[in-house]
């Protein structure tokens, strides 16, 4: 090593120093001392090829960047506008199918109050109305919509919301970026829980407002029984929140989209399948608390004023859920926390 | 600290437990582009992540742009761009819409963004395809899409990880021209991940080498290489005598085959080998100054902390037997070339 | 790049054959009548993607039949008998490794599956772990390994049987450059031991560091075989060209004008010397004379166009 201070260098934590030494010679094979006895061939030629020419101009940008918050938007903004329209999240065209099957299936309700009032047949408008058993039965009755609708639209819906950024290596697109990992988690939970609200909640708005305005009815009826809807929408987002906490939680955990789909739907339903079986042979109700569909239920009905179908008391099903949702999303948050940027 | 640094630290360690990922790093990266060498478990991703402000270091100080790594990480990714080494964009997006929201990401308005994302899609070569799909895109063009969406708000430093992996000779060629654009048009600075040190020389004048977590060397490749001046022949038809007739003439000589480097005394030195030429009936297709490239820097440098060059010896000895699934019919094999 | 050996008391059979062979996918033509014998020594192999390699691999490694023609290895139909691939090491370009073993387990498991006992495997996998510097990190998971790593895991694996066939797809991709001039040495000393060794590369310089014996494929056919200066002579359309760098380049160029295969000068730039020719040997062999005896001090020689990127241009004008 000599040293030399002018220069621009630092070799070994030394300044000025740098490498002296030989460069490693070599040789090629087959180059030996001398080609002769060498052979080869040239093969004939076929057609042409046109070529391109293009200028490339560097160009500046001097605008500003905006905070936090319209950086979280846009992440919301990706996801939920990519339902709808191109240019955002690319939602499978079968999964948006589904979830529109999914939405008007939510609605009969809606469709046969309407169907009742407009042909004068009462049965039909009595038995499909808003009523105390009816606003609880459009969020948690478990048939038809918490066997089919809920759990399926929910497992669409998370499917791929975190193992694809897993999968595809976008996280170092978003972490690479002054985007925290906090905000991206709340992010990608409002997305799915926005759009798992108005098929819940939205579609229950519209259950009751719907038949509000078709049957004409007054004041007085909007005073008895707005407070019904308000709980049934609370219950919906109880709903909401839970599916979607734990949905997300699975997704942090795989690389693929159906594992956590598959895995949502075998929880909520396996769960309450086997509390159900245990329940009618031992005729005992606590196994329910496992089943988060049927703590949410159980909640819906003393908030609603329903006769509890269960033996427990409500404060079980609330503490259970409450400790479902913090596992949850204590997974989630360690597993975006360990999303890559680089890799070693 | 001083201001013409982007990227200063002091001291800096990062440790995983007893594991010391990077040891007391004291980088001084200036402005214009240079090469971050080093070894596969050098710390080359450490350092980014400590650069970029992603974790948390274990002592020490850095800055980034005069922003300092512990407290404003995210100002400093604001105003970095980064491209990473592996898949990171989405593969069913277009091109212009994976673009557009990195910028979004940023802060930057889906409007602004949107039309930053067209021109700085035009500016890597991706114009006529930006509406195409990423999963429709050539390794080549995924590579110029990473590019596009670290550039997309102007960032003052790239840091640019393996940009030119997998490509082939013309897209090599136009990645390599682009940052060199970059640095020189733009004004932008640039650091380099690589592997490849014919494409760090191409583009940087200066390098930072990284082994095992600790600073080797950093400085501009010409003064770091004080390597002797050798001048490299490639003879045809007699390179050994012409290597005698080298030494009789008191030249200093190594051969490999027919690849001669005899050192540089002074410019007579190439008259003496042409000489020697004439004397020994020996062709000359050859004659140039070696200049030690940065790859023969590197190789040095590592022989120079204990790191030799294998050889096959080293692989062959101390066999067991190997072991050899009969062919049905016994081969003989002719002279080896 | 037959076999130099005439004695006919031996059986010459090459390491790798192809005789007229072509493969289709259907109406896609993956090669196009390609013959190709190769012996010992290392083979380069160029070509653009798409012009055939990876096809040309598949068919070796007995992956694919070929759709006319014969390959063989060692003599052998590789597609009906797969005795010769305890002889044959090779390493792909993208091929996922299992990446929860670990790389001792990985290529230890590849030494059994030759018929070795677990302790000879063991002790080979270490060694040639060790050999591709991969012992410090060797229990660690293959997933958890950088590009570098897995390229030399890859290469380990092929070596551990000393295999005489050893096909290489971009083997440098991803390594420093210690590890990268380490690999090329050991592919030069195991051709020079008598090995077959194919390797293949988008990066120019590396063959030629590498090899002088190339093969080109283009559009899945052969465009050149052999020596890449011997290829180079048979571009006659192109002449042969010689730079001298000196400070009176039209004194020097007066001296050459009178020889015979000389048929033209030209003066690039104000130091240079460009001087013309069909024949570059015999240029080059009276050189040293005319150069000696001129009293004019040259410092640089050089074929400018005598290496693989411009033989690549030439050859692909008008294709």
């Amino acid at each position: 090593m000599t040293e030399d201070l002018s220069l621009d260098s630092e070799f070994l934590g030394q300044e000025g120093a740098n490498v002296t030494g030989f460069s490693r010679m070599e040789a090629a094979y087959g180059s030996g001392d001398g080609d002769e006895g060498a052979t080869a061939a040239v093969a004939s030629k076929p057609n042409a090829e046109v070529g391109t020419i293009f200028e490339q101009i560097y160009r500046p940008w001097n605008g500003t960047l905006n905070s936090r918050w319209v950086r979280n938007w846009s992440i919301l903004r990706h996801h939920i506008y990519g339902m709808f329209s191109k240019g955002h999240r690319p939602w499978g065209w079968p999964v948006r199918i589904s979830l529109l099957v999914l939405l008007l299936g939510s609605l009969n309700d809606l469709f046969l109050s309407f169907l009742g009032n407009a042909t004068g047949v009462d049965e039909l408008s009595r038995l499909f109305s808003p009523s105390r058993e009816n606003l609880y039965a459009h969020v948690l009755g478990f048939f038809p919509r918490n066997v089919f609708c809920f759990p399926i639209a929910a497992a669409l819906l998370v499917g791929g919301m975190i193992s694809e950024d897993r999968k595809n290596g976008t996280s170092a697109i978003y972490f690479s970026r002054p985007v925290n990992r906090t905000d991206y988690t709340v992010m990608k939970f409002i997305s799915v829980a926005i759009l798992l609200s108005i098929l819940i909640v939205g579609t229950l708005a519209a259950y009751y407002v719907g038949d509000l305005v078709l049957s004409g009815e007054g004041w007085a009826y909007v005073l008895d029984t707005f407070p019904l809807f308000f709980a049934a929408a609370i219950a919906g987002l109880f709903l909401v929140f839970t599916y979607s906490s734990i949905g997300l939680a699975l997704s942090s955990i795989s690389r693929g989209k159906f594992f956590p789909a598959i895995s949502l739907l075998g929880i909520i339903l396996g769960t309450k399948f086997i509390a159900f079986l245990i329940s009618q042979l031992y005729n005992d109700s606590i196994v329910y608390l496992l089943s988060p569909y049927d703590c949410i239920a159980h909640l819906g009905q003393s908030m609603m004023g329903i006769t509890s179908t269960y033996d427990h008391p409500y404060t079980w099903s609330l503490v259970s859920i409450i400790i479902m949702n913090a596992i949850s999303l204590y997974v989630l948050t360690a597993r975006v926390s360990s999303m890559e940027v680089t890799r070693e | 600290m001083s201001l013409d640094n982007v990227v200063e630290t002091i001291n800096l360690v990062k440790s995983y437990g007893k594991h010391v990922a990077l040891d007391s790093i004291n980088l001084k990266i200036k402005s214009g582009a240079t090469g971050l060498l080093g070894p596969n478990g050098a710390g080359k991703s450490t350092l980014f992540k400590t650069i970029l402000g992603l974790i948390s270091i274990t002592s020490g100080d850095g800055m980034v742009l005069n922003h300092n790594i512990r407290e404003e990480g995210p100002m400093i990714r604001a105003k970095i761009g980064y491209m990473p080494e592996y898949d990171c964009l989405s593969p069913e997006l277009e091109a212009i819409h994976q673009v557009a929201y990195s910028g979004e990401l940023l802060g930057m308005n889906p409007s602004i963004a949107m039309q930053r994302a067209h021109e700085v899609l035009e500016y890597v070569g991706l114009k006529d395809q930006r509406y195409r799909t990423l999963e429709t895109f050539s390794t080549g063009m995924k590579q110029s899409a990473k590019l596009a969406c670290g550039l997309i708000h102007d960032p003052e430093l790239l840091i640019a990880d393996e940009p030119t992996n997998g490509l082939d000779a013309e897209h090599r060629d136009f990645m390599l021209n682009t940052l060199n654009q970059i640095v020189n048009q733009g004004g932008r600075s640039l650091i380099m991940a690589s592997h490849l040190m014919n494409d760090v020389e191409r583009v940087c004048e200066r390098i930072v080498m990284l082994h095992k977590g600790k600073l080797i060397a950093q400085g501009k490749i010409e003064d770091l290489k004080a390597i002797e001046r050798e001048v490299e022949v490639h003879a045809w038809g007699g390179a050994s005598k012409l290597e005698e007739c080298l030494i009789d003439g008191g030249l200093k000589v190594r051969r490999t085959g027919r690849v001669l480097r005899v050192v540089h005394v002074d410019d007579s030195t190439y008259d003496q080998i042409i000489s020697a030429a004439a004397k020994s009936k020996c062709q000359i297709r050859r004659m140039q100054d070696h200049e030690a490239s940065l790859e023969d820097l590197f190789i040095r440098i590592m022989e120079t902390l204990g790191y030799g060059i294998k050889s096959s010896e080293e692989l062959l000895e101390n066999n067991p037997n190997i072991k050899n699934v009969d062919a049905p019919f016994e081969l003989k094999q002719g002279g080896v070339l | 790049m037959n076999s130099q050996n005439t004695d006919n008391s031996s059986i010459v059979v090459p390491a790798l054959m192809l005789d007229h062979v072509s493969k289709w996918y259907g109406n896609i033509v993956g090669l196009n009548d390609v013959s190709i014998a190769i012996n010992g020594g290392v083979t380069g192999l160029l070509g653009m993607n798409g012009a055939g390699k990876s096809t040309l691999f598949k068919l070796i490694v007995g992956k694919l039949k070929p759709s006319q023609g014969t390959v063989r290895l060692f003599g052998i139909n590789p597609w009906e008998n797969k005795a010769p691939f305890s002889r044959i090491g090779y390493v792909p370009e993208h091929e996922k490794l299992y990446d929860w073993m670990t790389a001792f387990d990985f290529v230890t498991i590849m030494a059994r599956l030759f018929g070795h006992s677990r302790e000879q495997a063991e002790e080979r996998a270490k060694h040639v772990l060790k050999f591709v510097g991969l012992d410090d990190v060797m229990h660690k998971e293959l997933g958890k390994y950088s590009k570098g790593m897995r390229q030399r895991a890859k290469i380990a694996q092929a070596l551990v049987n000393d295999p005489d066939l050893i096909i290489l797809d971009e083997p440098l991709q991803g390594c420093d450059p210690l590890a990268r001039t380490t690999i090329m040495n050991v592919i030069r000393e195991l051709g020079s031991m008598g090995k077959t060794i194919v390797v293949s590369s988008h990066i120019l310089s590396e063959i030629e560091r590498i090899t002088e014996q190339i093969v080109i494929l283009h559009n899945g056919r052969l465009l050149a075989l052999g020596n890449l200066h011997a290829i180079r002579d048979l571009l006659d359309k192109h002449p042969h060209r010689i730079s001298l760098t000196t400070e009176e380049p039209r004194e020097l160029a007066s001296k050459f004008l009178n020889h015979e295969s000389v048929y033209g000068v030209h003066f690039p730039s104000k130091n240079e010397l460009l001087i013309e020719t069909h024949d570059l040997g015999k240029v080059h062999n009276d050189m040293p004379f005319i150069l000696d005896n001129s009293g004019i001090r040259v410092t640089a020689i050089e074929n400018p166009d005598d290496n693989l990127e411009s033989i690549l241009e030439y050859l692909m004008e008008g294709r």
